[in-house]
């Protein structure tokens, strides 16, 4: 092998590459740019979902070790994992605040993807594909939350199934798939653990490799304000520039996890008992919050509907037309991109204020 | 990243107590009770009494008294278990007979496998 | 027309009948008009336990019930009582109630020793005598609404026995005459057991007057039967009591028992004052300072002082713990089996002896000590957590400035 001893990477590399038709990708590795500017600080919070999601297989497997996923046993093993196994309290932690990190840094990353207009042409499958994503991590939260088997995740998942439930026509045989029967009952645990370590994991990994891959095709977005003034456009090397940075925040995450664990650990509280009556102040988890709150506040009828009924469908417009943004704004009408900028903003707000509301009753 | 994979590491080495909840446990032995006898012993967190009837076969509860919650025993001769804080009773199978208990006490399973008496939930 | 007509009568018909409704109790023709007199006597009648079983009217008050003029009902030959007076109505309720072959044929499980016995009670012998203000069979069952004992709204059934008894004798008014106190009520509604009958509603544990003093033999307990009576519930600690050195002296000063340290209405749970040797104290009492009892009350007062102070500790300990975030429930179930020893401690107190004290107390000592253990340990878990993370900020912190000095070793962008 024809190699320079002062460089050991080089080595492995060039090993590979007799080996490899990989040729062709590691120039392209050495080629890629991510550009820099105003916006550049968002960027990294793709990455830095990825790393959080990264951080949740690791001790989701830790934690499978140990769990035990039957109602007799569930809360037991969750409580042993907490109080016996050696770390155990830090990996269950871990797991349960990088959790809802990722969720909020998700939220950040598309929230940042949306104001930047990155869903534009030839975007539209990236952002499709993100939904996917953002929508498969709820399913995570939902699904993963009710593990513990305690009083809080019971009824927390009868409210949320409940509120499935009240969707017309194929609410019903939902809700029903998903408890396994009528209720809530042991019959629902293992749905869940299916769901949260099999389904939603695989369909999760297919749909990030395609969410990477479209971007790794087509390159970062670049700002807008570029197509105008050219001589504005800046870019840094993906390797080893952006890269390094990355791998900073990602220590940086990986270290305020740590603290949040150590310091808010993640609680238990007492087994789920089917048949005591239900605690008061039942909520869910906060990124649900914000839908929670607003079923709250429909009124009990509306015309023909039900005010959860027309509740769902107004959130289920909403969404929808969050899907089609790549459509609604192409660029190409200045309105339209301010209403729809206008739009977002206002969304964000309304989904702020309604999660505190949530939280202060 | 020591601080990452000394952690892992050691949270993959089982703690000495290797079972979360208690699914069984070995209660007594045909040799340690004679029939007619009864003995009280711990049922994962919870206190349970197991006795060897006097024609040799076992009955097992959760030895809380569903009166007051103190913890019964076995009275060889009421040929009865017996609650010593209020005088109340139940028979072999647990139905409260006589005395305050509102209740009969939870029955449990028990298993033998060779001479060990194992006591499991109700299934 | 016609069919509106016959409608009409129909209506009218059935506003008619109503009285006729009594027609469908047994009393026959009395309930007519006596319904109507008498407020309460339709109502009660409805719910009584002998209307059901089909006797009348005439089976107490005697008359002609098929008579419907008053006169005719009441007229001489009909045996004809009208109201009755306290010791007729023993002898009419016992007339029945007493006769076994009567009993057998209709309820063979009710006693028929109730007359009986109520002519050995303070109310009977009294009665006898002419007073009529005693309690005879319809002050406690009532008279026309006669319910089941163990029928929720009787006035004997057991959650109901303190008020009815407490009628009469915790009216101070009432028993004005009588060489009796009247605040029996007021001190059991505050005992362990009023409140474990009144609001715990343990009428299968709990006695009520009843069960210490009998029901239809009713009579304050003599001294010789009180360790049986309270032992009847409570007979580990009247056994113990039996074989302790207390139960001859005693008997010896004829001391009742029990009742002489626990008291008889106002039983509660045992609190500081009956704590030590101190005047006023419970032991001390009949112990003077320095005397062999009150060095074992001394003994017993700092033993479950101790148990007790330890107790809270605890709570405290393994509260700062459980607040903290850490999992307790090893401790808590230590010291839920001190507690189950300290419940069996109290009991053995009863035989009066430190030998059999001292091995209950290392028992509970033990799982104290067992309990503190898993809260300081929990503790110490908690710093040792701070310092892991500690030590692992202070790597990682050294990896990321690493990272950041690589970046800025990272060729100029341009």
């Amino acid at each position: 092998m024809s190699t320079s001893p002062e460089n050991p990477d080089r080595a492995l590399l060039a090993w590979a590459k007799d080996r490899y038709p990989i040729g062709k990708f590691v120039e392209w590795a050495e080629h890629k740019t991510v550009p820099i500017g105003p916006g550049a600080f968002w960027y990294y919070f793709g990455g830095i979902s990825l790393f959080l999601f990264l951080i949740q297989v690791g001790t989701g497997i830790l934690l499978m070790f140990y769990y035990k996923g039957s109602a007799d046993t569930a809360f037991e093993s969750v409580r042993f994992i907490s109080a016996k196994v050696p770390f155990g309290w830090l990996v269950r932690s871990v797991h349960a605040w990088s959790a809802n990190l990722m969720i909020f840094s998700v939220f950040i990353h598309m929230f940042s993807v949306f104001f930047m207009r990155a869903y534009r042409k030839p975007r539209e499958l990236t952002w499709l594909s993100g939904i996917v994503l953002l929508a498969l991590l709820l399913g995570f939260g939902f699904s993963g939350y009710l593990l513990p088997w305690n009083e809080l995740a019971f009824f927390a998942t009868k409210v949320g199934t409940d509120i499935i439930g009240v969707i017309p026509v194929i609410g019903k045989p939902i809700m029903y798939v998903l408890r396994g029967g009528e209720e809530v009952t042991g019959s629902t645990l293992p749905r869940f653990f299916a769901l949260h370590v099999a389904l939603f994991p695989a369909l999760l990994t297919t749909f990030i490799v395609g969410h990477l891959f479209f971007i790794q095709m087509q390159g970062i977005h670049e700002p807008d304000a570029w197509k105008a003034q050219p001589e504005q456009r800046k870019t840094m090397p993906f390797f080893p520039h952006f890269f390094m940075r990355e791998l900073l925040l990602w220590l940086i995450t990986l270290n305020i996890v740590a603290v949040l664990a150590v310091f808010f650990p993640a609680e238990l509280g007492i087994e789920a008992d089917p048949f005591s009556p239900a605690p008061a102040g039942i909520k869910p988890e906060w990124y649900f919050l914000s839908t929670f709150e607003f079923l709250k506040y429909m009124p009990a009828h509306v015309g023909p509907l039900e005010g959860e009924e027309l509740g769902l469908l107004l959130i289920s417009f909403g969404f929808l037309l969050w899907c089609l943004v790549p459509w609604i704004d192409r660029g190409q009408s200045r309105r339209m991109t301010t209403i729809v900028m206008g739009t977002g903003v206002a969304i964000l707000i309304f989904l702020t204020i309604l999660t505190g509301i949530g939280y202060a009753t | 990243m020591g601080s990452v994979v000394y952690p892992v590491l050691r949270f993959l080495m089982p703690p000495p107590e290797q079972e979360a909840s208690v699914s069984a446990v070995k209660a007594t032995s045909l040799t340690e009770m004679a029939p007619n006898s009864g003995k009280v012993f711990k049922f994962g967190r919870k206190p349970a009494l197991i006795v060897r009837q006097p024609d040799g076969t076992f009955r097992a509860f959760l030895a809380k008294c569903t009166h007051l919650d103190c913890v019964v025993q076995y009275r060889e001769d009421k040929e009865r278990i017996w609650c010593a804080c209020h005088d109340g009773f139940y028979d072999l199978n647990g139905t409260n007979v006589s005395g305050p208990p509102p209740r009969p006490l939870d029955a449990l399973e028990v298993h033998m496998q060779g001479d060990d008496v194992y006591v499991t939930r109700k299934s | 027309m016609t069919k509106v007509f016959t409608l009409a009568l129909f209506v009218l018909g059935m506003a008619l009948a109503s009285p006729a409704l009594a027609d469908d109790l047994p009393g026959g023709k009395c309930l007519e008009c006596h319904v109507t007199i008498d407020d309460d006597l339709g109502e009660l009648w409805q719910d009584d336990v002998h209307a059901r079983t089909g006797i009348g009217c005439d089976a107490c008050h005697g008359g002609d019930a098929t008579q419907d003029d008053s006169d005719l009902a009441k007229r001489p030959g009909t045996d004809y009582q009208g109201e009755l007076s306290p010791l007729e109505i023993t002898r009419s309720c016992g007339g029945c109630h007493g006769d076994v072959e009567y009993m057998k044929a209709r309820k063979p499980l009710l006693p028929v020793d109730q007359l009986d016995k109520y002519q050995t009670s303070e109310h009977g012998k009294l009665l006898a005598k002419g007073e009529t203000r005693v309690a005879q069979c319809a002050s406690c069952h009532g008279a026309h609404g006669v319910r089941e004992v163990n029928d929720a709204k009787s006035p004997v059934y057991a959650s109901n026995v303190p008020a009815t008894c407490g009628g009469c004798h915790g009216d101070a008014d009432y028993m004005s005459d009588f060489d009796i106190k009247t605040d029996q009520y007021d001190e059991y509604v505050q005992s362990v057991h009023g409140k474990a009958l009144l609001e715990k509603n343990d009428v299968r544990g709990a006695p009520a007057c009843n069960d210490c003093h009998g029901n239809h033999g009713a009579a304050p307990p003599s001294i010789d039967a009180i360790t049986n009576i309270c032992g009847t519930c409570h007979s580990y600690n009247a056994e113990l009591f039996l074989g302790s050195p207390l139960a001859p002296a005693f008997e010896e000063k004829s001391l009742a028992d029990c009742v002489a340290c626990h008291g008889k209405h106002l039983i509660r749970h045992v609190s500081d004052e009956w704590e030590g040797d101190k005047p006023g104290a419970t032991c001390r009492k009949c112990h003077e300072e320095g005397e062999e009892g009150s060095e074992l009350a001394l003994y017993f007062t700092d033993t479950f002082g101790s148990v007790r102070q330890s107790f809270e500790e605890i709570e405290q300990l393994l509260g700062e713990a459980e607040v903290k975030g850490m999992d307790v429930t090893e401790g808590e179930d230590y010291v839920e089996a001190a507690r189950q020893g300290l419940m069996q401690a109290r009991t053995l107190m009863h035989s009066f002896s430190k030998p059999v004290m001292e091995e209950k107390v290392t028992e509970i000592a033990a799982n104290q000590a067992a309990a503190l253990e898993v809260g300081y340990a929990a503790l110490q878990a908690l710093e040792d957590r701070r310092r892991g993370l500690a030590i692992s900020t202070l790597l990682l912190l050294l990896l990321t400035i690493g990272v950041a000095i690589k970046i800025r070793t990272l060729p100029p962008l341009d």
